[in-house]
């Protein structure tokens, strides 16, 4: 693989490879820098990569395998994200406000999940791959993601429920 | 499909990703009810962590970090590849003109090419023809000797007389098969090297006093 092809097969994985660098490095600029990482270890191995492979799994992998690493060689702090820039534009101050509590209290929760739950629903639900997608990143069989995807979504859904009636209870 | 059912299937990790879509959709049009208000919330956080994008100046900063390696493997690689090329050219020019030029000189120890035999048409003579002019030019011939006498075992130097370039020979075929032998003389003759020793019993017919008479012969018969 040269670089026309580079570019034309495996870049435009570049979103889906950051936004995965982010939700397990939780800083923009190190997701960034990971996704820089992840292309470069691609554009190495160029040679192999060949058109008809599963190059989105090989991206991804790469990815989170370097997050992985990272994750583990320093527990950086971690900086939340900065939410201004995704929110719609139309919102009230207040509703603004409130949008922002309950995404950080959504983000919460996931970043307390083990690192292949958080994983999985992130592919899952966020990139909106399959379970073949995702059990071939995570390298696990389709029904142990499955399983995995079953209860972080059911977690989820707990932990948000208690935390949404503790909100009307507050109120 | 009731919204709750889809929703309990989703929870189970039951649902497609067309289905998921059809959730994300509901969830983002319809209003719901205070039971279901934090999927409202859950999908539309989903939705908006989809818009994460790299800077838009990343394509640019890693097509620079592709080119800054391709840089560095020109440095490294490609010149070693290019002057590899070019040794390997210069090798084989000066290969295929030692093989030009020496491979004739080497002809001469083989009795493959330098030995040209012909029947020459209504006789029982055979035209020997050395190819001295290709060689006269480059290396001169002045060792090659032809046997005069030959026995069954490797001539020796005193059989052998010195040749002039361009030199034909002709020798008549005897019942027994005709060879004949070119040797290399060396300094001293006796160092001959064996060349073309052709392995039939040999009978030279090439003494001086007819070698002449041969070669006229055969000149008009040939018309040269």
């Amino acid at each position: 693989m040269e670089l026309n092809d580079f570019k034309y097969y495996i870049i435009p994985f570049k979103n889906m490879m950051y936004r995965l660098a982010l939700r397990l490095l939780k800083n923009k600029e190190d997701a960034e820098d990971a996704v820089q990482e992840a292309f470069m270890k691609l554009w190495l191995k160029r040679y192999e990569l060949k058109i008809e492979g599963n190059l989105q799994a090989l991206a991804m992998i790469t990815t989170k395998n370097l997050c992985l690493d990272k994750l583990k060689g320093n527990r950086k702090q971690i900086i939340s994200l900065d939410d201004d820039d995704i929110l719609p534009d139309n919102l009230t101050p207040h509703a603004r406000l409130e949008e922002i509590d309950i995404r950080n209290r959504i983000e919460a929760i996931i970043d307390a999940f083990p690192e292949q739950q958080k994983i999985i629903i992130h592919l899952r639900d966020i990139e909106g791959l399959s379970n073949d997608e995702v059990a071939e990143i995570v390298k696990m069989n389709k029904n142990a993601v499955k399983v995995a995807l079953s209860r972080a979504r059911t977690r989820l859904k707990n932990e948000l429920a208690k935390q949404f009636n503790y909100i009307k209870n507050e109120n | 499909m009731k919204i709750e059912d889809l929703i309990s299937k989703y929870l189970e990790g039951e649902t497609t990703p067309e289905e998921e879509k059809y959730l994300r959709e509901y969830f983002s049009k319809e209003d719901v009810t205070a039971e279901l208000v934090h999927y409202k919330y859950l999908f539309g956080f989903y939705a908006e962590e989809k818009n994460y994008e790299l800077s838009k100046d990343f394509d640019n900063r890693l097509l620079e970090s592709i080119n800054k390696t391709n840089v560095i493997k020109l440095r490294n690689y490609r010149p070693i590849l290019r002057y590899s090329a070019i040794a390997a050219s210069i090798l084989i020019i000066f290969g295929l003109t030692y093989y030009f030029v020496y491979m004739n000189h080497n002809e001469i120890k083989s009795n493959k090419v330098l030995i040209t035999e012909k029947q020459i048409k209504g006789t029982n003579s055979t035209e020997i023809q050395t190819p001295v002019e290709v060689k006269t030019k480059i290396n001169p011939i002045k060792s090659i000797g032809i046997a005069k006498t030959f026995t069954k075992t490797s001539p020796t130097a005193k059989h052998y007389r010195k040749l002039t370039p361009d030199e034909k020979f002709a020798f008549t075929k005897t019942r027994q098969a005709l060879n004949v032998a070119f040797s290399e003389l060396e300094k001293n003759e006796k160092k001959m090297n064996k060349i073309s020793p052709f392995d039939n019993a040999i009978q030279d017919i090439n003494r001086h006093s007819k070698f002449d008479e041969t070669i006229n012969k055969i000149k008009s018969i040939i018309g040269g």
